[in-house]
């Protein structure tokens, strides 16, 4: 079988269900003839045709606020941001119309808002973001961040047949890393938003982490290895609602907990996840819950800076063995 | 190389210290097995000896501090180092003050973004897990005191309590009642509270011990009479030149002394101990007595008792008690005892049962001497000072017979002494 990439299962996603559902539609700066900015949607227009490819003008708030008018005659539109770092002029449309539809007047709005985040080399501050800090704390709004090829296509499809507005967060430097690339299965198959994975079980200390910074912490949890120390890496997958049993029970088993992610360290959510950890699993606790996580600073586009920025491998690796020791 | 100064195990129950007084400077150099500094503790006050010639090159725990025993005091630094002398980090703090943890996290923090939360340790910092199986496995907070930490500055981790755990239930197959003297206690509603204090240390060790000591050996106590009159007559008799003589009171307790060792060295398994399934015989019979201070006992030991007759025992005696009492005791003079004697009759008991100061096996406390009116052996009426006399023993290792044979022996010791001996 042919081994898909997260990109592949991406597109292969967006395909099945819009055979599977004449509702289901694509709206987004360049997604049609071009393909879009990364090439998620290329051949859907030729396949599905304008109606259902629709290219927009560069104008988020629009593209948001036309899909949630969809969602609420009925359709299910799966709306691509270029780069995640351009929501925010569609900030208003998701925080106070969309996420609160539901709870104010009843209706449904079943829309999907794609959003390519990450780093990117040299990508610079405006183009490399990890913006879902922003709207894990709206109620009303899901968010997913998948880490593998599988998970990007089940959580893909398990967002568009989901009632509610799902943000889903893709990391551009996971769509052609062959590394990562599975076969996936022919048949139908969904990933129920709001279920981590244990990605690596370990009984001494547990990383949890989503999107990409799972494979980095997978990195470091095997260099770990080598010394006796087994660190269990907990995918969390979906971000909103986040499985808090599983992070409960992980945590309950290892005594220790990094929380690794690509975000800023400030208001990230690995804040919440230690104040859930510190809350409800404290006499749990054999050491300090840590973070590793980017740097306050806006993304810089120098490459040592960036480096110096983001988490990796080997400051995770550091984190790891500082608790292993503590 | 850097040596550290760590603050020493003076003794089982022991388990904090204060710096009295540093008698070198930062800076100074010290020679091997000199004294750097004194140390006070319940028990006893000591100087602390440099392990390695070197440099006294930081200081870290300020005069009037105290701190758990094992906790570092002060750095030397050997020769061929580069002696680099810090100051900026002596704890300036006074005494009875809470000392700041110094905490040094070996993370780099303008590489990483890592929040961390430095534990609030005041004596040992102990994680709530730890804290949380130590509740659920009956372990104090004192015992906790005494499990070696593998973690960050010598701190519990939830392996090393787990360890400590396997290797308890191991030692101990009994299925009897955990080991804890801080049991909370089933207060009747109508009891109002005086006053409520924390045990101090040497307290909470003896609480603890008298529990261990309960759980691991199976108690016998029998009771004896002796006879004491001629032995107070010839107390009565000699005192006084025997003050002039030697400086201080002839007490009965030499007497007991001297009676009980050589009933040690007749019945030698009373001068044994348990380990494991192996019966340890002891060479030497080091011969601890039990002084009471207002913050409890301490058993200062009489090493090699047996070697020394009726007055180096009695000069020995008075010494250790004189320096129990003024808490100038070294560690070797409150450790390695053999047997102990507890004299409850100093204050009127009659008798006691006493608790076994493990790991020996019998400790024999003898009651107030009083005068009655007894029917000798002729069938006449006398008045005697009769004193009652008890043994109690480990039934592990001791059966009644070996212990009726020691108490009789220390009877007639007692009750026909070899008053040459004294060479008064």
């Amino acid at each position: 079988m042919i081994k898909s990439t997260y990109l592949e299962a991406i597109t292969s996603g967006l395909r099945e269900e819009m055979v599977r559902d004449e509702n289901v539609f694509c709206l987004g700066e360049d997604i049609g003839a071009y393909g879009g900015a990364f090439k998620v949607t290329q051949g859907l227009l030729d396949e599905f045709g304008e109606d259902r490819v629709m290219d927009t003008p560069l104008a988020e708030s629009a593209i948001i606020g036309a899909a949630m008018g969809a969602a609420l005659m009925g359709m299910r539109p799966v709306a691509e941001m270029q780069f995640a770092d351009f929501i925010t002029t569609g900030f208003n449309q998701l925080v106070n119309n969309a996420a609160k539809t539901y709870y104010r007047w009843g209706a449904k709005v079943p829309m999907v808002v794609r959003c390519p985040s990450g780093l990117l080399p040299n990508a610079g501050p405006f183009h490399a973001q990890n913006p879902e800090a922003w709207f894990f704390r709206v109620p009303g709004l899901k968010i997913v961040a998948p880490s593998t090829p599988y998970d990007a296509k089940g959580l893909l499809k398990a967002a568009i047949r989901d009632n509610n507005p799902v943000l889903y967060f893709e990391h551009k430097d996971l769509y052609r890393d062959k590394a990562i690339s599975q076969e996936l299965p022919s048949d139908d198959f969904i990933v129920p938003i709001g279920e981590a994975f244990i990605r690596r079980p370990g009984v001494d200390i547990t990383i949890i982490s989503y999107g990409k910074m799972v494979h980095k912490s997978l990195e470091a949890a095997e260099l770990l290895s080598e010394d006796g120390i087994e660190v269990e890496v907990l995918d969390l997958r979906s971000l909103l609602p986040f499985d808090k049993n599983m992070i409960l029970e992980s945590v309950k088993k290892t005594s220790r907990l990094l929380i690794v992610h690509e975000d800023t360290l400030t208001g990230g959510i690995g804040g919440e996840m230690a104040a859930i950890i510190a809350d409800e699993a404290f006499e749990f606790l054999d050491a300090p819950i840590r973070r590793v996580a980017a740097i306050d600073t806006p993304i810089p586009f120098s490459s040592p800076l960036e480096s110096y920025f983001l988490p990796n491998t080997e400051k995770i690796v550091i984190a790891l063995r500082d608790l292993a020791a503590y | 190389m850097r040596i550290e100064i760590v603050m020493p195990k003076l003794g089982e129950s022991v388990m904090e210290g204060t710096v009295a007084r540093w008698l070198k400077e930062v800076g100074a150099p010290v020679a091997r097995d000199e004294s750097v500094l004194e140390i006070s503790t319940d028990k006893i006050d000591t100087d602390v000896p440099a392990i390695e010639s070197g440099i006294l090159t930081e200081i870290l725990i300020a005069e009037g501090t105290t701190v758990s025993v094992g906790e570092t005091l002060g750095i030397i630094t050997t020769d061929g180092e580069e002696v680099l002398v810090e100051t900026d980090n002596i704890d300036e703090q006074k005494p009875d003050q809470e000392r700041s943890p110094v905490i040094n996290i070996h993370v780099n923090q303008e590489d990483i973004a890592i929040s961390t939360i430095i534990p609030p340790s005041r004596d040992r910092f102990y994680s709530p897990l730890v804290r949380r199986i130590a509740r659920q496995e009956h372990v104090s907070h004192h015992e906790l005191d005494t499990i070696h930490g593998t973690g960050i500055n010598g701190r519990v981790t939830k392996n090393d309590l787990l360890g400590y755990l396997k290797v308890q239930t191991k030692e101990s197959s009994s299925t009897e009642k955990p080991l804890r003297s801080d049991q909370e206690m089933n207060r009747p509603y109508d009891l109002n509270v005086a006053d409520i204090t924390t045990m101090n240390n040497v307290r909470m060790s003896i609480a603890e011990h008298m529990v261990r000591s309960k759980r691991i050996s199976p108690h016998v106590t029998s009771v004896s009479e002796v006879d004491m009159t001629d032995l107070v007559r010839y107390r009565e008799k000699v005192k006084e030149a025997f003050l002039k003589k030697e400086g201080f009171k002839l007490t009965l307790t030499p007497f007991f002394i001297s009676a009980i060792v050589d009933a040690l060295r007749k019945n030698p398994i009373i001068n044994a101990s348990l380990d494991g399934d192996n019966i340890v015989m002891w060479k030497h019979v080091n011969f601890g007595m039990a002084v009471g201070l207002d913050k409890g006992v301490v058993v200062p030991v009489i090493q090699h008792a047996e070697a020394m007759n009726f007055l180096g025992l009695a000069r020995s005696a008075f010494d250790l008690a004189t320096r129990a009492h003024a808490r100038r005791l070294s560690v070797d003079e409150i450790q390695g005892g053999t047997f102990t004697l507890t004299n409850p009759g100093m204050w009127g008991t009659l008798f006691g049962t006493p608790i076994i100061n493990q790991p020996e096996v019998g400790i024999l406390a003898t009651g107030a001497v009083k005068k009655r009116l007894e029917v000798m052996e002729d069938e006449t009426m006398a008045i005697r000072s009769i004193m009652m006399m008890s043994l109690s023993y480990d039934h592990r290792l001791v059966d009644g017979l070996n212990a009726a044979r020691f108490t009789e022996s220390v009877t007639q010791n007692l009750e026909i002494f070899d008053y040459d001996q004294i060479g008064l």
